[in-house]
C-alpha cells in the first residue's frame, strides 16, 4: 500500500527532475498497479510545460490517456480471464 | 449461534474507497487548474524545484565525469581553454573591424536595444515541448515577439506568451516553427524547420555543396549564427539534401537568456498574451 503510494508520488514528481522519456517509462511501469497514473502524469507534464498558444496538442495528456485506457483494458481482460482459476 | 458482523459504516466516503491513482489524478487536475488560472503563483512556487532539478542534473554529470579518464579530461580542458582564448582574441579583432567599418561609413551603428536578462526556470529535456519558461514577465518589460539569445548571442527562440512574472519562449527547434536563414560560406538561403529536441532541419539544393560543420545563420539583426550542420542526408532520387542542424547553444543546460526586441519573427509561430 505504502510502496504503491510512493511509486505514484515518484511518477508525479518525475516530470520536474527527469527527461520525459524516463517519465513515460515510470508512468507505464506504475500503470501495471494504478491505471490512472499515466493520465495523471501526462496531465502534470502539460500543466508544467504545455503552452496552448503555440497551437500544439497536449501530447502528455493524450498519450497518458491512451496509456490509461490500455491499462484498464488489460486489467479488465486479466480479471475476466478464466485461465488459471 | 452465528454472529452477524456488521461492518462499520460511515456516511462519508472512506479513504479505502479511493485508489492511489484517483489521488494522483486529483492532484494532477489541481496542478493543472492552478497553472492555468494562477500561473504566476504556481510557477513562483515551482521555480525553486526547477532550480533544484538543474542542480541535481549538474551533480549527476559531475559524478559520471568522475569515472572518466582524469588525464584525458585534463588534456581536453587544456585544449578547450586554448580554443576559448583564441576565440576571444578573434572575437575582439572582429569587433574592432566592425567598429572601424561603422565609423568609416558614417553610420550610427547598430544600436542594440536594451536586453532583459532572464533566468531559465524550465527547459528541455524535462520539457518535451521545446520551450523555455523564464522568470521574467511584464513586470520586467518582457513583450511578446522579443527574441531570446543564449550565451554568446546565439538566437534561440521567440517569446510566445507572457504573464506578470514569467514568460514562455518557443524555441526555433520546436516542431512546427519555420525560420528563414542562410547556410554555409556561400550564404545559401534556406528555410529552417523545427524538428524537436533542439534540432533543426532544412532542405538544401544538392549543388549547394553543404557539408557537416557548415555554419547556419538567421536574421536578427544582420546574420547571427544559430548552429551548424550535424548531419547530411542525401536521397539519390531527390534534387535536394536534408541537413540536420544542431543549435549553437546547449539548450539542455542554458541558465540565462537575453531578451531583446529585434523585430524578427519566424515564418510560423503562434503568440498570445496569456501564459
Amino acid at each position: 500500500m505504502i510502496a504503491r503510494g510512493l511509486g505514484v508520488g515518484a511518477a508525479l514528481l518525475s516530470p520536474l527532475f527527469f527527461p520525459w522519456p524516463f517519465v513515460a517509462l515510470v508512468a507505464l511501469g506504475m500503470a501495471l498497479f494504478e491505471p490512472l497514473v499515466p493520465l495523471a502524469t501526462g496531465l502534470c507534464i502539460d500543466a508544467l510545460y504545455y503552452v496552448p498558444q503555440t497551437g500544439w496538442l497536449p501530447i502528455g495528456t493524450i498519450a497518458g490517456g491512451a496509456a490509461t485506457m490500455v491499462a484498464f483494458l488489460v486489467r479488465s481482460r486479466l480479471k475476466t480471464d478464466s485461465i488459471g482459476e | 449461534m452465528k454472529k452477524t458482523f456488521l461492518a462499520k459504516r460511515n456516511t462519508l466516503l472512506t479513504v479505502r474507497g479511493i485508489s492511489w491513482g484517483m489521488f494522483a489524478l486529483a492532484a494532477a487536475l489541481l496542478l493543472a487548474g492552478a497553472r492555468f488560472f494562477v500561473p504566476d503563483a504556481t510557477f513562483s512556487l515551482l521555480a525553486p524545484v526547477f532550480r533544484a532539478s538543474d542542480s541535481a542534473a549538474a551533480v549527476s554529470r559531475g559524478v559520471s565525469n568522475a569515472f572518466a579518464d582524469s588525464a584525458a579530461r585534463v588534456r581536453q580542458n587544456e585544449i578547450l581553454a586554448n580554443e576559448k582564448d583564441a576565440l576571444a582574441v578573434e572575437n575582439a579583432a572582429l569587433q574592432k573591424q566592425v567598429d572601424s567599418l561603422t565609423s568609416l561609413l558614417g553610420a550610427s551603428g547598430a544600436q542594440k536595444s536594451v536586453a532583459i536578462l532572464a533566468s531559465v526556470a524550465a527547459h528541455p529535456p524535462e520539457n518535451p515541448y521545446d520551450t523555455f519558461l523564464v522568470a521574467a514577465g511584464k513586470q520586467e518589460g518582457v513583450m511578446i515577439g522579443m527574441e531570446a539569445f543564449g550565451p554568446g548571442g546565439a538566437p534561440v527562440g521567440i517569446v510566445s506568451a507572457v504573464s506578470a512574472s514569467f514568460s514562455s519562449i518557443t524555441l526555433f527547434s520546436a516542431p512546427g516553427v519555420q525560420t528563414r536563414g542562410w547556410i554555409g560560406d556561400k550564404n545559401v538561403p534556406i528555410t529552417l524547420s523545427g524538428a524537436g529536441g533542439g534540432v533543426l532541419r532544412a532542405a538544401v539544393a544538392r549543388d549547394a555543396a553543404v557539408a557537416v560543420g557548415d555554419p547556419v545563420f538567421v536574421p536578427g539583426p544582420g546574420m547571427l549564427p544559430i548552429g551548424k550542420v550535424a548531419r547530411v542526408e542525401s536521397d539519390p532520387s531527390s534534387p535536394n539534401i536534408t541537413v540536420s542542424i544542431v543549435s549553437a547553444t546547449n539548450l539542455f543546460s542554458v541558465s540565462i537568456v537575453a531578451l531583446r526586441m529585434t523585430g524578427i519573427v519566424p515564418m510560423t509561430i503562434a503568440t498570445s498574451t496569456a501564459l
